[in-house]
């Protein structure tokens, strides 16, 4: 029997302890966040690239005028900026008094700490608080105390929160609300695995969860300060054990994926509908990102391309070395030198000859090859790059950078992300997209819940929610 | 070797567990020493209270090899 929820204090107002997971781009925004709010839960609206809105409540697409990637980056800024103003000042509006507006930032995006801050000065007392991962945001906690904002940073183990603590958040433990632990295994998105953890060697979450404790305790935060478990959540009463358990202190819940099949929420009736058939297996942990962290996807035919891409990848060496004895005949130029093995000579042949003509070179040392195609769109995306990440290992751009370069070759294995997740915030082509999903996604085909097809209100679904189901 | 760059190799083979050969000083500790971001953290913190230095978080973002933490710690060490 489930024992049920008791509300917290977060903000200035009693809410269940039920969060809306975050979602870029536009995956999360003022329709789901607002009823989210409305539902006395804690809502999300995704700051990363969100959409604003011209007179006539149209969406404003986000299309790139200037010449250069720095003033690229700086329009992008500007439409995340605007993006997320309208996002929270909608989401506030349909929230009416109730529960709570949280936006959420990937650390690691173009502009980050820009885009918080005039985001925050824009918004003064409708955002209750923020929840940041995906990198190392120790400046998040000096930023939430500016604002007068909570923050709730996103963590994958208690080693992490250590550094973030000691580095920085001890420093303003007052707007500290909760600590979110996001499953690097069964979470949706990008997933926050070390070195230190095998992505395929999963590890239960009881155990990180209590140590995250523990060094939260450590740390003098008190077991009031709720843990937020995120990533493969679905039914509450498989978590009965997690409620009330003083050895856990205070436990919230995050709900990511859930929340993408409801009425309100803003992704395609094409993306509901194959959420609703996914079976097991058929979520990917992947590092094809070009953030160089690892992420969930669906495997569609996006992922299987990437996944057929990598896999026609050869090593090579510039002059005649080791057992690399054989020129490479195939995919490249005469005038280029390419030293590989007899076996990887004869492989490259056979990819060319099924139409893979071309070898794009990787930062590692390795040739791809790729059809005239894709080479073509790949050239063009990195042409096109805008900056949409501090850095990015498939357009080399580095925001840090003076030159506005890594300096490293860029990666043909990854892909323009910018790009494809606003063609499928915006369209029905969920086949050919990054289509984000967290590996519980398989659990809508068997949840009596959403039979029929049955997709519920947001409202809905956090009633169910609080039934254990 | 000089001495601040022996002791930071000493705390980076520690904490990475790389073969102290690899730690030279042109080696990126992202790229060739497999650090990840939490590492980075993890050995600027080692640094700051080894050599009772404070690194602030846009020097951070400078060091990005042995060498740069070497110049750094050197140029602001009592």
């Amino acid at each position: 029997m489930f024992k049920g929820l008791h509300p917290i204090r977060y903000g200035k107002r009693e809410v269940w302890p039920l969060i809306e997971g975050g979602k870029g781009i536009a995956a999360s925004d003022h329709m789901s966040a607002g009823a989210w709010a409305a539902a006395n839960g804690i809502g999300t609206i995704s700051a990363v690239n969100a959409d604003s809105y011209d007179e006539n409540g149209q969406i404003i697409p986000q299309i790139y005028h200037a010449k250069t990637r720095p003033e690229r980056h700086k329009e992008l800024v500007q439409y995340a900026i605007n993006g997320a103003v309208d996002q929270v000042k909608r989401a506030y509006d349909i929230a009416s008094g109730k529960g709570a507006i949280n936006i959420n930032v990937l650390w690691e995006m173009g502009g980050s700490q820009t885009i918080l801050k005039e985001v925050l000065e824009q918004t003064k007392g409708l955002v209750t608080g923020i929840t940041c991962g995906a990198g190392m945001p120790y400046k998040l906690s000096e930023i939430a105390a500016h604002y007068q904002v909570y923050y709730l940073p996103i963590v994958s183990s208690g080693r992490a929160f250590h550094a973030l603590w000691k580095r920085a958040y001890s420093k303003v433990p007052e707007f500290l609300a909760a600590v979110v632990y996001e499953d690097p295994w069964l979470a949706g998105g990008h997933n926050g695995l070390s070195n230190a953890e095998d992505p395929l060697l999963p590890q239960h979450p009881y155990e990180r969860v209590l140590n995250l404790r523990k060094v939260m305790r450590a740390a003098g935060i008190p077991d009031s300060t709720p843990i937020v478990m995120a990533g493969g959540v679905w039914h509450l009463e498989e978590w009965n054990d997690w409620i009330d358990n003083p050895e856990l202190g205070a436990i919230a819940f995050q709900f990511g994926t859930r929340p993408l099949v409801t009425q309100e929420s803003p992704v395609s009736l094409a993306w509901k509908k194959r959420l609703m058939q996914l079976d097991e297996g058929d979520v990917l942990l992947h590092r094809f990102s070009p953030t160089g962290f690892y992420s969930s996807a669906v495997k569609n035919t996006f992922l299987r391309n990437l996944e057929g891409r990598s896999e026609r990848q050869i090593a090579f060496s510039v002059k005649e070395t080791g057992d690399h004895t054989c020129l490479l005949d195939a995919g490249v130029n005469s005038r280029a030198s390419f030293w590989v093995t007899d076996s990887d000579l004869q492989r490259a042949r056979q990819w060319v000859a099924d139409g893979f003509t071309t070898a794009l070179r990787t930062p590692d040392g390795t040739l791809v090859f790729v059809t005239t195609e894709e080479m073509r769109i790949i050239r063009k995306d990195q042409a096109d790059c805008m900056g949409c990440l501090s850095q990015c290992n498939f357009s080399s751009w580095s925001e840090s950078s003076e030159k506005g370069t890594t300096g490293r070759i860029a990666d043909p294995r990854s892909f323009c992300i910018q790009k494809t997740l606003q063609d499928i915030a915006h369209s029905d082509e969920i086949e050919n997209n990054l289509m984000f999903s967290g590996h519980s996604g398989y659990r809508f085909k068997t949840d009596p819940f959403y039979a029929n097809n049955f997709i519920p209100t947001v409202q809905q679904l956090i009633d169910r929610i609080l039934t254990g189901k | 070797m000089s001495d601040t760059a022996e002791r930071i190799k000493k705390i980076v083979v520690e904490h990475l567990g790389v073969e102290p050969d690899k730690v030279v000083e042109n080696a990126s500790f992202l790229d060739d020493l497999g650090a990840d971001s939490l590492d980075i953290i993890e050995l600027v913190m080692a640094f700051e209270e080894e050599f009772g230095v404070e690194i602030p978080d846009d020097a951070v973002e400078k060091i990005g090899t042995v060498k740069d933490a070497v110049s750094y710690i050197d140029e602001h060490k009592a």
